[in-house]
């Protein structure tokens, strides 16, 4: 009944039927507040993953103007630093109160709030960052994006994040500072280098506090910024200055992370290790309907990196589920790599030129054309044992058997065809294919792919997570799955910035 | 400030009259007196008008830095010059980021990386060049070193070449082709030796391009190719050494048959057994 009071003044004029739902909109955010602030009391940030597991739900049913400013009206003492503030932010400048907040507010349990030096009394810690976490998602999805910048540069900055120092709070910082980049991005300012700076700054003080997920976040944002300025230099710098965690950091942070290394090293030519970087992003990430902006772009990049490599991924690869439409240009690149025909591929590249700027791999695409050439002579030599230079001129179109006997020398030193050019005769001649079977070398792979086998079966095992304590084995093995669950659900709203064009 | 204004003076004075001795001598004390004027690392939140210009004259001079070290082939100087133009051209006041000699310097960079052979360093910059500069291959000057990296990569030498050969009428460029030739022949050697058994010198001479048979000689001598009766042999058996202790796993190569099939059906048994002890532990 005192909910409903509140409710008639924040929307005076609305009907019973909003004031209800909005009612339960109110409830719902407290609910997830609850379990929020009882990590302030456990010291147990498994609360705060609980409560952030909340926050998809919150933000796709109960995530208002009215029903924020309401909350902010009622858990805020007057007395609150933050109180004016936030109202601003959410209401418009428009002022706002609630009749009976003080009644509710002495409702609510005591973990809420925190008594100050000055012996006023405020919301504590987590409550007062997970509510800013809410007000950032707010102003997102209702697109006003330059007052989230503001709010980010004049609140969350320096009032919520350089100024609380708890562990607890780790898992929100990080979402914090992810949604303070989203709004740069927003505003398409993405390669902002103040921001950069201050993201470094705060790195250090996570590194030193052993705030893990805040510190791959930091790393990952930062990178991000590096690249998308194009500054490939300095972020191959940045990555071999800090050192990525590897405990308490949730898999989506690392498959982005190993997302950017992989891109780093295709750019510096690096493309074996590219391409283990680049699976593993794809190993680790979700396999949702969230994460498919992510998969999508990670899966252009490993097509890319394949090609480079010289080899042709599978024609699956292309038909995996809401993936056909994205890969549609890498197809038509493929498939002219494979051919072999650089007309083509002059063509498919200007073609889908914008696209693959878009993409940020047009310039790695653009390489690919001496892998064309080199498909091309693969193919003659591999289809004849003796060839004369002015056939493979005219088969390439080249413009004189000079640059023929050239490009084939070039290939001989790639080690993509096993030849030998006889110069005064004018041809090349294929040596003997060695029978590998002859060799070591089966049995050498095997042997890597059985160690790879037993290591992953070996860190599996390690990675489990066994009760604590024998005696109460029933009980924890519901938290177990309970914690499961949570994990997943919490990976969803991660990669939820994908929509947006996070990549 | 009368002591810089007349070492730029100075300094520009002789840059016009190509005297890139006394520029190099000149340079180091006119940077000082930036430092102590404050204008050497610029600051852009000031947006005085007054200190844009006097920024401005510093990018000249670091330019002027650059040039003389590209004439003197100082490269090493010549990129830590490019390193402090640079937070001159991709800053975002409009009035300093644009200079006649931008595109020139930023080409040039790209041509020393290529010809060090430094390719990482090359793509890396081509990478941040097409977030910033649009339309980067339409650029005349910006368009070069990207073409010659790109017919070396694909052993189009003979393209390459010719567009070096051609060169730009900046001489700048004509001080520096010198060296991308000698780049361009090394990869041309390189891929030779791998790709013929052996060949007469006269078909080497036009394939590195060289003036006559004598020049070759010293080439063979240099990548150590036996050269009898006009006719090169490249050793190729060397190569093929490598290859056979890379799939030896890195046993020394002692010559006796049965020794190498011995220990390779140890290794055998030696992995089998350790798949054997793994799979007991899993199951």
């Amino acid at each position: 009944m005192t909910a409903d009071m509140m409710e008639v003044d924040t929307n005076g004029d609305g009907t019973l039927v909003t004031k209800y739902a909005e009612e339960n909109a109110v409830e719902s955010i407290l609910e997830t507040l609850k379990e929020i602030s009882r990590a302030t009391t456990s010291l147990d940030s498994r609360h705060v993953w609980r409560g952030l597991k909340d926050l998809s739900s919150i933000r796709k049913s109960s995530l208002n103007q009215a029903s924020l400013a309401a909350l902010v009206n009622i858990l805020y003492p007057d007395t609150s630093a933050f109180k004016d503030p936030l109202l601003k932010y959410i209401n418009d400048n428009h002022k706002s109160s609630v009749p009976n907040a003080e009644k509710l507010r002495s409702e609510y349990p005591a973990s809420f709030y925190k008594i100050t030096p000055q012996k006023t009394i405020e919301v504590s810690a987590e409550l007062n960052s997970f509510f800013h976490l809410l007000v950032q998602l707010y102003l997102l999805d209702s697109k006003k994006f330059t007052e989230l910048v503001t709010f980010n540069t004049k609140i969350v900055i320096p009032t919520i994040l350089d100024i609380y120092n708890y562990r607890s709070l780790d898992l929100i910082n990080a979402k914090l500072w992810f949604y303070i980049i989203m709004g740069y991005e927003s505003v398409e300012d993405i390669a902002n280098t103040e921001i950069r700076s201050t993201m470094i700054k705060s790195l250090k003080t996570a590194s030193l506090k052993h705030d893990n997920e805040t510190k791959a976040m930091l790393i990952n944002l930062i990178l991000r910024n590096f690249l998308a300025d194009g500054d490939v230099n300095s972020a191959d710098d940045f990555v071999r200055k800090v050192e990525f965690p590897t405990t308490n950091v949730s898999n989506p942070l690392e498959a982005r992370y190993y997302f950017y290394l992989s891109k780093i090293n295709a750019i510096q030519l690096d493309y074996t290790t590219a391409s283990d970087f680049v699976i593993t992003a794809i190993r680790k990430a979700p396999h949702n309907a969230n994460s498919l902006g992510f998969l999508q772009q990670a899966h252009k990049l490993q097509c890319v990196i394949q090609l480079l490599m010289g080899d042709i991924p599978e024609l699956s690869f292309f038909h995996q589920k809401d993936m056909q439409q994205s890969l549609y240009p890498y197809y038509h690149l493929t498939n002219t790599v494979k051919l072999g025909d650089l007309k083509k591929f002059s063509y498919i590249i200007s073609r889908f030129k914008t696209q693959l700027i878009h993409d940020n791999n047009y310039q790695l695409c653009v390489r690919l054309r001496s892998n064309v050439i080199k498909t091309g002579i693969r193919m003659i030599s591999l289809t004849y044992k003796k060839i004369s230079l002015k056939d493979i001129c005219l088969k390439l179109r080249l413009d004189s058997e000079q640059a023929a006997e050239y490009m084939v020398s070039r290939s001989i030193r790639d080690g993509v065809i096993e030849a030998n050019i006889n110069h005064e005769k004018g041809y090349i001649e294929t040596s003997e294919l060695l029978n590998v079977y002859d060799s070591n070398n089966p049995q050498k792979t095997f042997d890597a792919r059985m160690q790879f086998v037993t290591q992953l079966h070996d860190e599996s095992v390690m990675a489990m997570r066994y009760p604590e304590d024998n005696k109460k084995t029933k009980s924890t093995s519901q938290n177990n799955d309970a914690d499961s669950a949570d994990y997943l659900d919490d990976i969803s709203d991660f990669s939820d910035i994908d929509d947006l064009g996070f990549l | 400030m009368v002591a810089l204004g007349d070492l730029v003076k100075t300094l520009n004075a002789a840059f016009e009259s190509k005297d890139y001795e006394s520029c190099e001598k000149i340079i180091p004390a006119v940077k000082l007196e930036l430092i102590k004027n404050k204008i050497f690392l610029p600051d852009f939140t000031n947006t005085n008008e007054q200190y844009i210009n006097d920024l401005n004259i510093t990018k000249r001079i670091l330019e002027i830095g650059a040039l003389t070290n590209i004439f003197l082939s100082r490269n090493e100087a010549f990129e830590n010059d490019f390193t402090q133009l640079r937070t001159f051209y991709f800053c975002k006041n409009e009035k300093l980021a644009n200079s006649e000699n931008k595109s020139k310097i930023i080409c040039l960079y790209l041509l020393v990386l290529r010809s060090d052979g430094d390719v990482t360093k090359f793509h890396s910059e081509l990478e941040y060049l097409d977030r910033h500069i649009p339309n980067l291959e339409d650029d005349k000057l910006l368009s070069y070193p990207i073409k010659v990296d790109r017919w070396l990569m694909e052993g189009l030498y003979q393209r390459a070449w010719e567009l070096l050969d051609a060169g730009l009428n900046i001489p700048e460029f004509d001080v520096f082709n010198m060296t991308l030739m000698t780049a361009i022949r090394d990869e041309i050697a390189h891929s030779t030796e791998m790709a013929y058994q052996e060949l007469p010198l006269s078909s080497i001479k036009t394939l590195l391009f060289l003036d006559n048979e004598k020049d070759v000689e010293t080439v063979a001598d240099d990548r150590g190719w036996t050269v009898s009766n006009g006719i090169v042999k490249f050793n190729q058996e060397d190569e093929d050494d490598e290859d056979e202790d890379d799939i030896d796993d890195g046993f020394e190569n002692d010559g006796l048959d049965f020794n190498k099939t011995a220990r390779d059906r140890l290794k055998v048994i030696d992995n089998t057994l350790d798949y054997a002890i793994s799979l007991e532990t899993i199951v």
